[in-house]
């Protein structure tokens, strides 16, 4: 499935980013970014499909918050035991 | 380039195929910890630090040399951090803990080496740990032989100094661990030009208290009837406390536990009512070894207590403290590391099948597994005299051993199952 990622460029923006869409009532979860978005091990947060539209319209108006707001394949499985 | 690899690459380290295990994080971190939704919201620094565990915490380690100060790196919760502390050193945990170290580690050991020491010593020697790059000296101890040896191995690469651990806590070996203490103060402020004093002794014995008391205060959370944290993030928060700051990290612990305890007080639990509650036992889960908690807890489960230096031995019991003479203040730190950490490298070792008796009972465990590391003959060997005593209490208990490959987990999560299902019987 994809899986909607907002990337930036350090983990302080994500986690103010993550803090100010909280108070507009948007739940993101923290996650590694994917490698097949940014060669970086960076932070990222996760969007739910049903807040994409109104993240991107968020960031539009508040540009400078993210990097780039990107959709990646992630088929996450507890029971796939692939681990690192 | 990115910061993070012009950082890697300043350090010296093989971005080819560091860069390998970066690709495996995003996946592994999302299978274990983003197919639940009842994370507290406040774990949100250590997923942050987590998904840059290479990144944001080596940053900081730098930019602190740039300014002077000395990385101690340390391998066992025998290492007395308040000595570091107190000369104005900086404590890391090191690589340790993935399967992608391990084949560079067997490379100079024994195949039938623990996987923990093999992989931290191939994450130093294959140049794929930024932690194991950064470190002004590494500290070693004697608490087996597979690490007597390896230490050896790394000393010729990386400067060293190893604390001898006495294997009992008679009078005399109380005396020998005092003794080991002091030698490491010295060697410490000679590295970093500020030798310790009472009163900086003092500060880092109650950094040390209050970080202890904020993980401690993270368990107590977890002995409540409704557990509000899984055991999965309850590990990422001791596995990560091995390598941030002491002070921050107390600060986001208690942090958490605000909002645990809110937790209780509405009633909310991350576990069915009647998911069994699961205390582990035995050797160490270095980061990023989330195996075993993924398996019992996607199996129905609930992993409420670690017996194990990544769980209670890590913060139990404080250091006296308002010590009135660097003598006392050493005296304190042995008393609280060597006379209370249950090691299975003491003989005889009574404490530790008490101490697992107690949690079980303190966290109201429906089962213990005593789940140890391939080739870790200390707790293999001790694990018949703890599953014995838990017999006799009349706890269940199921012995384990792994490694860190994916290529026994079938059959860990069939004998995982099958032990749930007995205990719920």
């Amino acid at each position: 499935m994809l899986v909607n990622y907002l990337l930036f460029d350090s983990h302080e923006q994500a986690l103010n980013l993550r803090s100010l869409l909280k108070d507009e009532g948007i739940r993101t979860r923290i996650a590694p970014a994917p490698r097949s978005l940014t060669r970086c091990c960076g932070v990222s947060l996760i969007v739910a499909e049903d807040d994409a539209d109104s993240v991107r319209d968020y960031i539009e108006s508040h540009p400078g918050l993210c990097r780039e707001f990107e959709a990646a394949e992630q088929d996450f499985n507890p029971n796939r035991d692939r681990y690192c | 380039m990115d910061k993070n690899h012009q950082m890697w690459q300043d350090l010296g380290m093989d971005l080819e195929t560091h860069d390998q295990l970066c690709e495996a994080l995003p996946a592994a971190f999302g299978d274990v910890f983003l197919t639940s939704n009842d994370s507290p919201d406040t774990m949100d620094y250590f997923y942050a630090v987590a998904a840059d565990i290479h990144g944001l915490r080596p940053a900081e380690l730098v930019e602190e040399q740039k300014k002077g100060r000395k990385i101690f790196g340390t391998f066992c919760v025998f290492v007395p951090d308040e000595v570091i502390l107190a000369s104005d050193g900086i404590v890391t945990g090191l690589c340790g803990g993935s399967q992608f170290w391990v084949p560079e580690g067997e490379t100079v050991l024994p195949a039938n080496t623990c996987p923990l020491i093999k992989a931290s010593v191939g994450a130093r020697l294959g140049r794929t740990c930024p932690f194991f790059r950064i470190a002004d000296m590494f500290v070693g101890e004697t608490t087996c032989d597979g690490k007597k040896k390896a230490y050896e191995i790394l000393g010729e690469d990386v400067p060293m100094h190893i604390m001898h651990l006495p294997h009992g806590k008679r009078p005399q070996d109380m005396q020998a661990w005092s003794d080991e203490i002091r030698l490491f103060m010295d060697q410490a402020g000679e590295l970093t030009g500020k030798p310790a004093t009472l009163e900086t002794l003092n500060d880092s014995i109650r950094i040390m208290n209050e970080k202890r008391r904020a993980l401690a205060r993270l368990y107590e959370c977890r002995k409540n009837e409704n557990v509000p944290i899984s055991g999965r993030d309850a590990l990422l928060i001791m596995q990560i406390a091995f390598f941030d700051d002491p002070e921050r990290l107390t600060a986001q612990v208690n942090r958490v536990c605000d909002e645990l305890e809110q937790r209780i007080a509405d009633g909310k639990s991350v576990a069915a009512k009647d998911a069994p509650r699961i205390l582990i036992t035995g050797t160490p889960l270095a980061v990023p070894n989330w195996k075993i908690h993924n398996i019992i807890e996607s199996s129905g489960a609930v992993v409420v207590c670690e017996e194990n230096c990544t769980g209670t031995r890590y913060f139990t019991h404080e250091v006296a403290e308002d010590n009135k003479s660097v003598e006392e203040a050493i005296d304190a730190l042995t008393d609280r590391y060597l006379g209370n950490i249950n090691c299975a490298c003491f003989t005889p070792n009574p404490g530790r099948a008490d101490d697992i008796v107690r949690l079980a009972k303190e966290y109201d465990v429906d089962g213990v597994i005593d789940l140890n590391l391939k080739f870790c003959n200390l707790y293999d060997t001790e694990g018949y005299l703890v599953e014995r005593r838990l017999s006799d209490e009349g706890i269940p208990v199921l012995g384990l051993e792994t490694d860190y490959t994916d290529s026994d987990a079938e059959q860990l999560r069939t004998r995982v199952e099958a032990f749930l299902e007995m205990i719920a019987d």
